[in-house]
């Protein structure tokens, strides 16, 4: 899916959690479609004038792809100049997206006639998936986990779920609810940090199912720590997906 | 802008599109090419870039250039990257980048900013050569190196452990001395 540029109108504006605002957009372009776990970049018009990075921000969309003319996104609060610009858009205000983007994705079937199509977004759908989130990094899970449900998938997927107090822990109510609603999806949720020391046990616990895929999202070192973790158990690279929410600098 | 590619020329004096075509026919050969808008966002790669990335075209183009993000390398690295690039001054680097298979292979990359209208960068031109194997040889002399020293760190300690231990000997030497010459 080779990404398109399109105008989206700011429809819900909520918080979901403690600093983490949620917000929904209508997407005005009817060809636009994406698959769960991916993002799209955000350009604030009014923003036009700051440089090239101030100006556009990428966005995990939280919402599942079975409806995608309307998407949302979820962030942490601060300070930054595209954040508090995007925090004070007005519902009914106007945004440019470029998307979808990103190839942290559900198993798919193989695609055999794209040249160079392989890797592991095409694992089969029978290998057990683990998904480690810190903090904000739920999102592009939250949408392969809704999607998978609403789909009714077989695919078995665990999430460890860490973040550093209750209040930060958005979504927490709709993910217990998906875990009542899906046989196949099971919830734990970790309170406490550093997060990947609390990882660390359900990570050890991976050995007995060496074959099992892991998806790990959050901060750089976070996520470069559940990953030598992984490593030092025994499971190969070609078994990990990973995907940092790290400022967003383009390389 | 001087043309780099006339630096060198002889005193043949017609480069025209032709050779420009065989020359990036030559790199693509062996380097791994892409070029990106100003946001990094793909626009062109050429076969050596799908190869070794193991994504299909349809899944680069689009896509921002850190699709290949190991996140093995500190922040300062890009952070410096970008600054240079969207200065317009052309970035050399060892970059570290993740297939799609999960797999990571290094490159030595050169990006450079190709300006728009206006002045500023308006694309970035990236040419890449795999340096594996380099990696590979300085990570196994890095490896020498602290061997080596937990060798000598370990020497050290056990001789300074050998000249504590003797003192301990004599004292206890002395003492037995001294306790034979108060003895019945």
């Amino acid at each position: 899916m080779i990404p398109i540029h399109f105008t989206a109108t700011l429809s819900k504006k909520k918080f979901i959690a403690e600093n983490t605002a949620e917000l929904t957009f209508l997407v005005s372009n009817p060809n636009f479609s994406f698959t769960a776990g991916q993002y799209v970049s955000i350009e604030i018009p009014s923003l036009s004038g700051a440089t090239v990075l101030d100006r556009y921000h990428d966005f995990s969309i939280a919402s599942s792809p079975k409806n995608s003319k309307e998407i949302s996104i979820a962030f942490r609060v601060s300070k930054s100049i595209f954040k508090t610009a995007l925090l004070a858009l007005p519902v009914g205000g106007v945004v440019n997206i470029d998307g979808p983007k990103g190839a942290l994705t559900l198993p798919e079937p193989e695609r055999p006639d794209i040249k160079g199509a392989q890797g592991p977004a095409f694992v089969s759908q029978n290998i057990p998936i683990i998904f480690v989130a810190g903090g904000i990094g739920i999102t592009p899970l939250l949408s392969m986990i809704r999607y998978a449900t609403e789909t009714k998938s077989p695919q078995q997927i665990t999430l460890l779920y860490c973040n550093s107090r209750k209040e930060t822990t958005a979504y927490a109510e709709e993910l217990h609810a998906l875990a009542q609603k899906n046989p196949h999806f099971t919830l734990v949720l970790l309170l406490g940090v550093p997060v990947e020391k609390l990882f660390a046990p359900y990570v050890q616990n991976a050995k007995k199912t060496p074959n099992t895929f892991w998806y790990i999202v959050g901060a750089p070192a976070m996520v470069r720590k559940v990953e030598q973790i992984l490593g030092e158990s025994g499971i190969m690279n070609t078994q990990i997906r990973i995907e940092e929410f790290s400022g967003y600098l383009p390389s | 802008m001087m043309n780099p590619i006339n630096n060198y020329q002889s005193k043949q004096p017609d480069i025209g599109p032709d050779v420009y075509s065989a020359i990036i026919e030559a790199l693509s050969e062996n380097a791994i090419f892409s070029l990106t808008d100003e946001k990094g966002d793909i626009v062109f790669v050429n076969n050596k870039f799908i190869e070794i990335s193991q994504y299909a075209v349809d899944e680069l183009l689009g896509q921002n250039h850190r699709i290949l993000k190991s996140g093995h390398q500190p922040q300062e690295i890009f952070v410096d990257l970008w600054a240079t690039i969207s200065r317009g001054k052309i970035w050399r680097g060892e970059i570290k980048n993740r297939a799609k298979d999960g797999s990571y292979y290094w490159v030595d990359a050169t990006i450079v900013p190709i300006p728009g209208p206006d002045g500023k960068p308006k694309n970035y031109a990236a040419l890449r050569t795999i340096i594996n194997d380099k990696k590979e040889i300085e990570a196994k002399n890095k490896k020498y190196v602290e061997d080596l020293e937990k060798i000598n760190k370990f020497t050290v300690d056990r001789e300074l452990k050998m000249i504590e231990l003797k003192k301990e000997i004599k004292k206890l030497e002395e003492k037995l001395a001294k306790g034979l010459k108060v003895g019945p």
